[in-house]
């Protein structure tokens, strides 16, 4: 049965905490959305960190509005303090105030490197072709700061190659968590996971949750195999939580505490940021790189690129929306078909404060939700503070009402 | 009957009797020769006389139900809009017209009661409020763009949805760089809304209208910049008058002759101002940041009696080179990538510092409007940037559309403050 969290991290991801330690203090590149291609920025070598930020905010209060998302907040406070050796950093256009946190760190930080990812909008073949353009400026960036200064289209297709399997790994993931009746991986466990995925050496990681997934999938068929299954399915009562970027443990142990599962609907750090794949099909043939370098490679190499970043772009424009995107119709039918095929109870709406583009969406969603007589609670967050007793107490009220 | 009296009148009537039905029937009896002769009449600045007639025209114009209409945010290339013989109806601006009638009080209940955060802008707020109402003419199309903040992009949508028009929706996206492929991505954006909304429409696209759209609009950056010109020396300004109160035609009209008459009896207007202004006068100047509370307020008026005066608004700024008629797309773009809302928060502190200099500005007043993220982010820079010039700034903290979230004392103690600063130096 459950096996509590510190056994699942020692246990089976020993290696990516020890590396997620050692790349703290190296080289690495860090990066603030989940439309900035992971495989670009660790196509030259180096680690792709997502930045949690600096939950204290003091000082980032004095440079920015007190309405302001506390996740931006808390990343110019930890890229402020830094006085020196400020690890490069990719910041994108995902929303009003993530721009003006470039300004800032353009102001203050003008020797570190940095580059802002214009991402359109819209999933239209103008706009895939515009990404590209902007991808290509991004692998520019990358080639500039990172060790191997020459990435070819080999390295290329390796890094999508690592991030593709990170993603179906994570997929796979969600599966078995979401499907397991008998609470073998928590709610904090489960987000424990993609957190340390966001944060340590893909490789590594890959590895270590290939183990842990075969584990789990042996383990709990053979539960399954002694439990009554129409019973546990009753008494299963699923959340789906939808929201912005919400990495915070406390906010999870909430619900592991009180024994809901949440299903991880539609966040920043769960679909969209792995349900999907670039595509790499039809591509290349390669076995091996001196193969694949000998082979054609000085005639197609500025093509090769440049298609591997056509396809990158059309793959992160169509994966499951943000709520940044311009249209949201496929997103509420994608929420609304999980909510009636995983029987889900209820939706907690939870979004850092200060956050437009999410706030924007809800009225959408409260609208389809109550067409589908589904509960709903609102819950404005700020980052780090989720322990609050008052956030506690209304998600323990909300599910008291339900269950 | 006195002017004030229609007026108390109609607001009154207005707030009575809030449907779009209602709207419709008082536009058309404003609009009619002799009301409107006595509305504008106690109005002393001509320039403000022809504003209010045109507006007035154009709204009952727009709620008539003769003429397509076209939801669009602020800054959106109205060539184009208009170029397409559409009737634009700008919801932010309306956002501001429920300010200034008194509504907001149920326009913002509606909109939260239909889960509209109150973290939110209330320009949007608002507008949702007043759609949820019915108090907005129904549209036919409805555009918007990402170019200054996000929200019109989110808002437009639900407008879009309640009307059942998703197909007919237009996101223009607007990149964060100004560079070749940017221009293109914007072009064919443009491009495409101007042959898909004709054929929706069931006309042949008509460039020539769209020509003449782009001529208009090049006819008013000239009058414009010539009235800009002149408020260089200005100290004098017509009674009323308020730069801040042009957002209308300056940016949703822009396109139609009429905005050419209007910039030209400003010009002409201001001009004569200027050849009679007592040479000696002399007022503390200073430069406006973002909108203006759009309600009953005293900001200016103690700007005034403390001897400063706002002598140029960011929103009156040409900041686009003349367009192209047979390159309309690309001028198009061109256009709206030089905005300086566009991109990079230096993009617009370079603007800000430019006009400083123009006008030989003395202080920067930046309205602080609750909710706006990207201006608001930016306060701290823009402080900075001046400050490093010996310019003051005041950040002024308050709401553009919702009088309950801007406290007049709290405002009025900060002018003064910030004037005495200004006489000081
Ligand atoms: S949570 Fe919202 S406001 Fe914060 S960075 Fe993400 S999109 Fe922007
Ligand atoms: S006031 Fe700010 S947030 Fe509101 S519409 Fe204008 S730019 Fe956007």
């Amino acid at each position: 049965m459950q096996i509590n969290n510190k056994d699942i991290i020692e246990k089976f991801f020993q290696e990516s905490v020890k590396t997620k330690q050692n790349i703290k203090n190296d080289n690495f590149i860090g990066y603030l959305c989940s439309y900035i291609p992971e495989e670009i920025l660790i196509s030259g070598g180096l680690n792709a960190i997502r930045i949690k930020g600096d939950k204290e905010s003091n000082l980032a209060d004095g440079y920015m509005p007190i309405n302001f998302c506390p996740y931006i907040k808390a990343v110019w406070e930890e890229t402020y303090k830094k006085t020196n050796n400020l690890n490069p950093i990719v910041f994108a256009t995902s929303c009003d105030g993530m721009k003006r946190l470039y300004d800032l760190f353009l102001n203050y930080k003008k020797d570190s490197h940095s580059f802002i990812l214009d991402i359109p909008k819209k999933n239209d073949k103008i706009s895939y072709e515009f990404f590209a353009g902007r991808l290509k400026k991004l692998f520019e960036f990358v080639k500039k700061i990172s060790p191997d200064k020459e990435i070819n289209e080999y390295d290329l297709i390796k890094s999508i190659e690592i991030i593709n399997k990170k993603r179906y790994l994570l997929s796979e993931l969600t599966k078995i968590y979401e499907a397991d009746l008998i609470n073998f991986i928590s709610t904090s466990q489960y987000f424990d996971i993609i957190d340390l995925s966001l944060s340590t050496n893909n490789e590594i990681f890959n590895n270590e949750l290939e183990i842990f997934l075969k584990n789990a999938k042996n383990t709990l068929d053979s539960d399954y195999s002694s439990l009554n299954r129409d019973n546990l399915l009753k008494n299963n009562q699923k959340i789906m939580v939808i929201g912005n970027y919400l990495n915070d443990k406390n906010f999870w142990d909430i619900f592991t505490e009180s024994g809901i599962k949440v299903v991880s609907g539609d966040l920043c750090i769960s679909s969209r940021y792995f349900d999907f794949q670039v595509e790499l099909k039809n591509i290349i043939e390669y076995e091996n790189k001196e193969n694949f370098l000998k082979s054609n490679h000085e005639k197609y190499y500025e093509n090769n690129i440049d298609n591997l970043l056509k396809i990158i772009a059309a793959s992160y424009l169509k994966k499951p929306y943000c709520f940044r995107m311009a249209s949201l119709n496929e997103k509420l039918e994608t929420i609304k078909n999980k909510i009636i095929t995983e029987n889900i109870k209820a939706v907690i709406f939870a979004s850092l404060k200060f956050c437009d583009n999410t706030l924007y969406f809800y009225p959408e969603l409260k609208s389809e939700l109550t067409k589908l007589n589904i509960p709903s609670l609102y819950l404005d967050i700020d980052y780090g503070n989720s322990s609050s007793g008052q956030l506690r107490t209304r998600i323990e009220a909300f599910c008291e009402m339900l269950f | 009957m006195s002017i004030l009296s229609v007026k108390t009148k109609i607001t009154k009537n207005i707030q009575n009797n809030l449907n779009s039905g209602s709207i419709k029937r008082l536009l058309r009896i404003i609009s009619s020769k002799p009301v409107l002769a006595l509305y504008v009449s106690s109005i002393k600045s001509i320039t403000d006389r022809y504003l209010n007639i045109y507006t007035i025209r154009y709204m009952n114009e727009v709620y008539s139900g003769k003429y397509p209409v076209a939801y669009g945010s602020l800054f959106l290339p109205y060539e184009l809009i208009n170029g397409l013989n559409l009737k634009p109806f700008l919801p932010e601006v309306m956002g501001g017209f429920t300010a200034g009638l008194g509504v907001t009080d149920k326009t913002l209940k509606t909109a939260s009661n239909k889960w509209y955060s109150s973290d939110l802008c209330t320009f949007h707020r608002s507008a949702a409020g007043a759609c949820e109402m019915d108090l907005f003419p129904k549209p036919s199309f409805i555009f918007c763009s990402n170019l200054a903040c996000d929200a019109a992009g989110k808002s437009f949508l639900n407008f879009a949805k309640k009307y059942d028009i998703e197909d007919r929706y237009y996101l223009i996206d607007v990149p964060h760089e100004n560079d070749n492929e940017s221009i293109n991505f914007l072009s064919q954006q443009l491009e495409h809304i101007f042959y898909d909304v004709s054929k929706k429409l069931n006309k042949k696209p008509d460039l020539e209208k769209l020509r003449q759209s782009i001529n208009h609009s090049n006819n008013f950056r000239k009058f414009a910049l010539e009235a800009n010109e002149i408020r260089r020396n200005l100290f004098d300004y017509p009674q009323y008058f308020n730069g801040l109160n042009y957002i209308l035609p300056f940016f949703g009209l822009c396109g139609t002759e009429e905005t050419v008459n209007l910039f030209k009896i400003m010009k002409n207007e201001l001009r004569d101002k200027l050849l009679k202004q007592d040479k000696n006068k002399k007022m503390k100047k200073v430069l406006w940041m973002h909108l203006k509370p759009y309600y009953k307020n005293e900001i200016f008026n103690i700007l005034e009696k403390n001897n400063c005066r706002v002598v140029f608004e960011e929103t009156s700024f040409i900041f686009w080179d003349e367009l192209n008629p047979d390159k309309p797309f690309e001028s198009l773009a061109k256009k709206m990538l030089s905005n300086p809302l566009r991109g990079n928060g230096g993009n617009r502190i370079k603007a800000m510092q430019y006009l400083s200099d123009y006008y030989d500005i003395d202080g920067v007043i930046m309205f602080s409007h609750w909710g706006c993220r990207q201006s608001n982010g930016l306060s701290r820079l823009v402080k900075e940037s001046f400050n490093s010039k010996g310019i003051p700034v005041l950040v002024l903290d308050g709401d553009c559309v919702d009088i309950n979230n801007c406290p007049a004392g709290q405002i009025k103690t900060r002018v003064e403050g910030f004037a005495e600063i200004l006489n000081s130096i």
